[in-house]
Parts: structure tokens; C-alpha cells; sequence
């Protein structure tokens, strides 16, 4: 078995009956990221194992109960872990058009105050930078992006908004991406897109998959 | 096909649910009592992944524009067909023209009709559930409204010969048959349910976690298919809890900073970044879906190995159940394995 | 009348059809009722006599006009349903045509026993829990 320099243990917890969730100790970047990429394709293959849902750092892994044990399954994890390598998968680019500002980048002017940038400084920085789709989830179509700058971190409004439009461009926290359904958010509004990620009646439904490329490209700028 | 004469909100067509999409973001949907769903479908002889309506909201009255079958299962909603009152948990046959009733319940929270050959809805993404939230599947992906239109699909049972064989009879339900799950009922109006620890358990002080199992939790208007939100004693972490985004099942208790505990159910988001205490016991989360708003909620701490033992007399029940139905309609006797055996089969697994 | 003529009168009314006879006289009135009269039942028009000690179930006091109820199945007689309180039928309890008066359980399946006309019931001739055969009288109905 080789040795591993960051071969830190996973944590292993219930959640509930059937599934476990699996956490990296680790911090979260893209090296951490892609070994939870190789782990869900390993782990979707076992038997006794009906579903896998990868997230920021973890998996979740929903297993059948009546055929496997918590203890089994536990242990093939940790193995699992300790041996896998992280996934080579270079994703496709993907370049969203944004409109920022206006009516549906309300929190726009605000953001760019907290970062002590001009709104075209703000937007360029934005724009410069390439993402990286770690994980879809949350709503449909989702992506968690990473690889905001740092300067541009805005953290998350004390009040969400009960409904934000679905396209909307936002920033939570030291994360980005587009919300991609009409649903509540407490994330800063910063522009909106129209390009459509999720679609239940195309194959596939979702645009972006994990390891996808992500490019923001300014419209223009709405005041 | 049958006809909605009268409908409040929160009805919809929903099947045993939308597996295999969490990690898209899709939720899971389905009725939130899929063992209700799926014994209607069973006592009808269906297949058990067939759709059929929640009902939320009494009344709900609906005519039948065919002769066909129907079942009524979940909370009993003194059901009458054409001012006969039909006893719940009950299947039985209906004749075109004859208006179906459903009256609010005096215990329990939602109703599954389910009829012979199932809801005829497009299947989207695997299932015919509703996804309220994103506006998809079911019925043109919205509740159900008065004047709705409804194609049933074909009946898979055979004809019941005059002599051998009935299809007016019914079932025992899942809370006398099923094992009580061994809890003292304190008050009327407190549910029990069984709840595994979760991630962020031990980020909990012990006085804190005391404090969770000891209370009823009453559960405030704000609830729904997407989550139930409580209120009582704030829970709080030993420290502040920062937790990355990870994946949700139903039955997620989660506490998020105002320390008052919430339950993820069946439309909520396919993950979240809330600390996670525990999760109830999947055997025990019908319990959960029919527990009414003002209702409170108790919290038992349980094994895993409980949590098993309690989901395979699920399994047993329906395994019984099917077996007898399949001998009182004279048809072709089969099995199911559990609710699961159908999400096993649809995830491709 | 003497006492033993009335003896013989309500010997010689056993053998008749007739349950209830009023006589009376100058002075004198009689009432009788019989209880072991035997039982016109009427089935698609057709009358057919039974003596007392012949009808299913064999109860021993009969109503010639009375409907009786009988089980449709082998199983566990049930007078209630499990989720809703109190008895589904109770002596002297008028009934609808098609009322469920009782359940059968067998297994973890239930049947319904139906009042086949509308009526009241007069007798109930089983009790919760107990086993009964296919065609066991369960209830007698007094019909309206």
C-alpha cells in the first residue's frame, strides 16, 4: 500500500437508516475535491450501494440495509479512501453570459463597497477567473463552484430573500454560482444569466457536471 | 379517466418518488408516506411505483368518468362514494359517474387515492412524482385544482370471476399492525419517532442534547413537504459550526444558529450546509408524514440495529399484505421485497 | 278458557306459521307470542319454511319477518375498525342497505359484512374475536 502524504482518515456518520456520510478532514480545494470525484465513481459500483451523492469534501452513500452492514460498509470506505487517487477529469469549458447589475443584481453595488472596488473592478475580477465546478446539488442544475477570489468574497446577506429568480449570479460567503431556480437565497445578487442548466425532458438534464470549467463573460453592465 | 370536482392545496400525484438525482440537485419528492402509497397500490394489485394523489386538504371530491378500482389509505378522511362511507384502508370498486368524498381527518395528515393501473402522467426523470418545487412531473408539475382532468392507466389485474375471488375488502394499517415502536405516547397529539445520531452530534453539550430528547417539539404552521420547522428550547453547539454543504436525505433533523431544530422531508434540496444532530429512523418517518401541524414531535434515541429490525417488519408487513391480497383478488401471487425494492430497480442499482 | 286449553292452543300454534294470536272474549283477552314459531325466510320471491331447529346457526328465538346476516368468509370476527373508535354496529342500531355491521379479519386483510337491507338490528350472534365459518349467521336484522 503506498503511503500517502494527506491520507487523513475520512469521518464516517450515519445519516439515518440507510445512507453514511463520508467527510475529507482535509481543507476544501480542488486536490481534496478530486479525490472525492474518484471516490463517488469507485463507490457507485459497489453492490448493496443504491446511490451516491458527492458534495463540498464528502459523499454520501445510500446503501440497501438488508444486504450489507454499516461496519462492512464503514471499512470498504476507509479502504477505499486511503487507496484511491485523485481523478484526472479535466470537465468541459462552459462560458456563461452575465448581465450584472440592474434589477436582478440588486446586491451589486453593495458587494463591490464591501470588496472597496468600483463595480467595473468587481466585474472584472469575476470575469477572470476560471471555476471549477466541484459538485451539482442543492436545486436542480446547481453547480458549487470554486476558485472565487478571495477578494471578492461577500459574505452571506443576514436576511435571505425569500424568493431570487432563477438565473440570478451570486456570491455566499467565498463561493459562487448561478441560482439556477426560483427559490429562497441569502446570496448576494450580483447579476443573471439565461443560459438554461437544468432541463428534466433533455439527456442529460443538468448542463454542468463536476470537473466542468466555468468562465463568466460581462454582457454589460446594468446601473 | 376522473375528474377534480373540488380541491384544496397541497394535492398532487406523487409516486414512491425521484431517486438517482440528488447528486444533480434534484429532490427525491414522492408522497411523504410511501407506505401508504404503496399499500393502496398493493391492495389494488398494481405495480407498487405506481402514482396516485396525496391529499393534503379536505374536502377533496372527485368523479369517476370510468368503472375502475380505487384504494384509500393514509389518514382516514371519512370517506363517502356517492354518501356510502367507505372504511379506510379499504379498496374496493367504483362505477363511472359515482363522485368520490374526502372529509378532513380527525387523526393523521394526508390521504393516498390510489386507483387500478395507477395516475396516467408522463413519467419525467424516472417517476411520475410532482416536483413542487421545480415545477416539473406529475400533473403538468403543479398541485392538482378543481376541474383537472385525470387519465388512468390500464388495470393490470385480471378480472375477479363472480365466484372466487373480491376486490371489496381492506387492510390493516401500518399502526395497529406494525410493532409499536415501543415509545411512551405521553400525550394525544405527541408522535414518537426513533432517531439515529448525525454528523454534528457530538458538537453538541451534553445538556443541550438532554434538552433535545426531552422536549416535545411542537411543529409550527411554517411546515410542509419541504421541511418542518419546530419550536422549543434553543439547541446549541458547543461551538460555532461551520459545516461544507453535503448530501440530504428525508428525515434530516438539522440545527441551523436560532438553535430551534428543523426536519428535512421529502421536496427539500438534495443538500444543505446545516449542522446535522441526527436523522429519523426510515421505518419511522410515515409516522412523521402524518403528524399535523400543532402537533408536536417527540425525539427517541435508537441503534442502527433497531433501525433495521424496524424497517424489515415494514418489509414483512407489505410482504404479507401482497401475499393475501394477491389470494382475495385470485390473481398471481407475488412478492415485494420493501418500498426500497422499487428504488433499488429505478436507480438502476 | 281454561289453562290447558290454552296449553293446547299454543301447542297446536307451534306447528302453524302464526307467532303472535289475540284473542278475546267477554271479559276475557290473550295475548300470545311464540318464540319458536317457524321461520318463513324469503329469498327472490320464493318462501320457504324452516323449522326452528333447522336454521343456520340455530338461534332458538325467530322472527319470521327477520333477515339474517351471514359471514362472507372463513376468519376473526372484528366489531370495529382499529382506527376509528367505538363499535361498527350495536343492537338496536338501524342500519342502511349496504352498511358495514361488522369485519372478518384474515391475515392482515380485512372483509366487511354488509346489511343486506336496510333494517335494525335485533340480535348479534357472534362476538369480537371469534373465529367463524363461511355462511356463519352473524347478525339478525329486523328489516324497516
Amino acid at each position: 500500500m503506498a503511503e500517502r502524504q494527506n491520507a487523513d482518515l475520512p469521518r464516517i456518520s450515519m445519516v439515518g437508516t440507510c445512507a453514511l456520510l463520508c467527510e475529507s478532514t482535509g481543507p476544501l480545494d480542488i486536490e481534496h475535491q478530486r479525490r472525492i470525484w474518484a471516490l463517488t465513481e469507485e463507490v457507485s459500483k459497489w453492490k448493496h450501494v443504491l446511490e451516491v451523492m458527492p458534495c463540498l469534501n464528502n459523499l454520501m452513500v445510500i446503501f440497501d440495509p438488508f444486504e450489507t452492514t454499516i461496519e462492512t460498509l464503514e471499512q470498504k470506505l476507509i479502504d477505499a479512501w486511503v487507496n484511491c487517487e485523485a481523478s484526472p477529469v479535466q470537465g468541459k469549458l462552459v462560458e456563461i453570459p452575465v448581465v450584472y447589475g440592474g434589477e436582478f443584481g440588486l446586491d451589486l453595488q453593495e458587494s463591490a463597497e464591501h470588496a472597496r472596488v468600483s463595480i467595473e473592478q468587481f466585474v472584472e475580477i469575476h470575469t477572470s477567473a476560471d471555476y471549477v465546478v466541484y459538485a451539482l446539488g442543492s436545486h436542480p442544475g446547481f453547480a458549487y463552484m470554486g476558485g472565487l477570489d478571495p477578494r471578492i468574497f461577500v459574505p452571506r446577506r443576514t436576511e435571505p430573500r425569500l424568493l431570487v429568480k432563477a438565473g440570478s449570479v451570486a456570491i455566499g460567503g467565498s463561493q459562487t454560482g448561478v441560482i439556477t431556480w426560483a427559490t429562497p437565497s441569502g446570496w448576494n445578487l450580483i447579476g443573471s444569466s439565461s443560459l438554461s442548466f437544468f432541463d428534466p425532458d433533455t439527456e442529460p438534464p443538468a448542463l454542468l457536471e463536476p470537473g466542468d470549467r466555468i468562465r463568466f463573460r460581462a454582457e454589460r453592465i446594468e446601473r | 379517466m376522473m375528474e377534480i370536482l373540488s380541491c384544496a392545496a397541497l394535492t398532487s400525484v406523487q409516486d414512491l418518488g425521484r431517486y438517482g438525482f440528488r447528486r444533480i440537485g434534484v429532490t427525491v419528492a414522492g408522497a411523504m408516506d410511501k407506505l401508504a402509497l404503496a399499500v393502496g397500490n398493493i391492495l389494488l394489485g398494481n405495480q407498487l411505483s405506481s402514482a396516485g394523489i396525496e391529499i393534503t386538504i379536505c374536502p377533496f371530491r372527485v368523479r369517476f368518468h370510468q368503472d375502475t378500482s380505487i384504494a384509500l389509505t393514509g389518514a382516514d378522511c371519512l370517506a363517502t362514494l356517492d354518501d356510502v362511507p367507505v372504511l379506510p384502508w379499504w379498496t374496493r370498486s367504483v362505477r363511472a359517474g359515482q363522485v368520490l368524498t374526502l372529509h378532513t381527518p380527525v387523526h393523521g395528515a394526508r390521504a393516498y387515492l390510489t386507483v387500478g393501473g395507477g395516475i396516467d402522467v408522463p413519467v419525467v426523470m424516472g417517476s411520475r412524482s410532482t416536483d413542487l418545487k421545480a415545477n416539473f412531473g406529475g400533473y403538468r408539475g403543479r398541485a392538482l385544482k378543481k376541474g383537472d382532468i385525470l387519465n388512468i392507466g390500464a388495470s393490470l389485474r385480471p378480472a375477479a370471476s363472480a365466484s372466487a375471488g373480491t376486490d371489496d375488502f381492506g387492510v390493516e394499517p401500518p399502526a395497529s399492525a406494525l410493532p409499536s415502536n415501543g415509545l411512551p405516547q405521553n400525550l394525544p397529539g405527541v408522535i414518537s419517532v426513533r432517531v439515529l445520531p448525525g454528523a454534528e452530534y457530538e458538537r453538541f453539550p451534553e445538556s443541550a442534547l438532554e434538552l433535545f430528547w426531552r422536549t416535545d417539539w411542537v411543529i409550527t404552521p411554517n411546515s410542509n413537504r419541504v421541511g418542518y420547522k419546530f419550536i422549543g428550547p434553543p439547541i446549541l453547539p458547543s461551538t460555532d459550526l461551520e459545516v461544507f454543504s453535503h448530501g440530504l436525505v428525508p428525515g434530516v433533523i438539522q440545527i441551523p444558529p436560532s438553535g430551534q431544530p428543523m426536519i428535512q422531508m421529502v421536496d427539500c434540496n438534495s443538500s444543505g450546509g446545516y449542522p446535522n444532530l441526527g436523522t429519523v429512523i426510515e421505518a419511522d418517518y410515515w409516522r412523521l408524514a402524518q403528524a399535523r401541524l400543532s402537533g408536536a414531535i417527540r425525539f427517541v434515541k435508537t441503534t442502527h440495529p433497531e433501525a433495521v429490525s424496524a424497517l424489515a417488519a415494514e418489509r414483512d408487513y407489505l410482504n404479507t399484505v401482497t401475499r393475501m391480497a394477491n389470494v382475495f383478488r385470485a390473481g398471481k401471487p407475488g412478492a415485494v421485497n420493501s418500498v426500497r425494492a422499487s428504488v433499488r430497480r429505478r436507480a438502476g442499482a | 278458557m281454561t289453562l290447558s286449553e290454552v296449553k293446547q292452543m299454543i301447542s297446536h300454534l307451534r306447528s302453524t306459521p302464526i307467532c303472535e294470536l289475540e284473542v278475546s272474549e267477554l271479559g276475557f283477552s290473550l295475548k300470545i307470542k311464540m318464540n319458536c314459531a317457524p321461520v318463513a325466510m324469503t329469498r327472490g320471491g320464493a318462501e320457504t319454511w324452516y323449522s326452528a331447529d333447522r336454521l343456520p346457526g340455530g338461534p332458538s328465538s325467530i322472527n319470521p319477518q327477520g333477515v339474517f346476516l351471514k359471514s362472507p368468509a372463513v376468519g376473526q370476527f372484528r366489531a370495529s375498525h382499529p382506527s376509528r373508535p367505538g363499535r361498527l354496529a350495536h343492537l338496536g342500531k338501524q342500519v342502511m342497505s349496504g352498511e358495514v355491521v361488522g369485519l372478518l379479519k384474515i391475515g392482515p386483510l380485512y372483509r366487511a359484512v354488509y346489511a343486506t337491507q336496510r333494517g335494525t338490528i335485533v340480535r348479534s350472534l357472534v362476538e369480537a374475536g371469534q373465529t367463524v365459518e363461511y355462511g356463519q349467521t352473524l347478525f339478525e336484522l329486523s328489516p324497516r
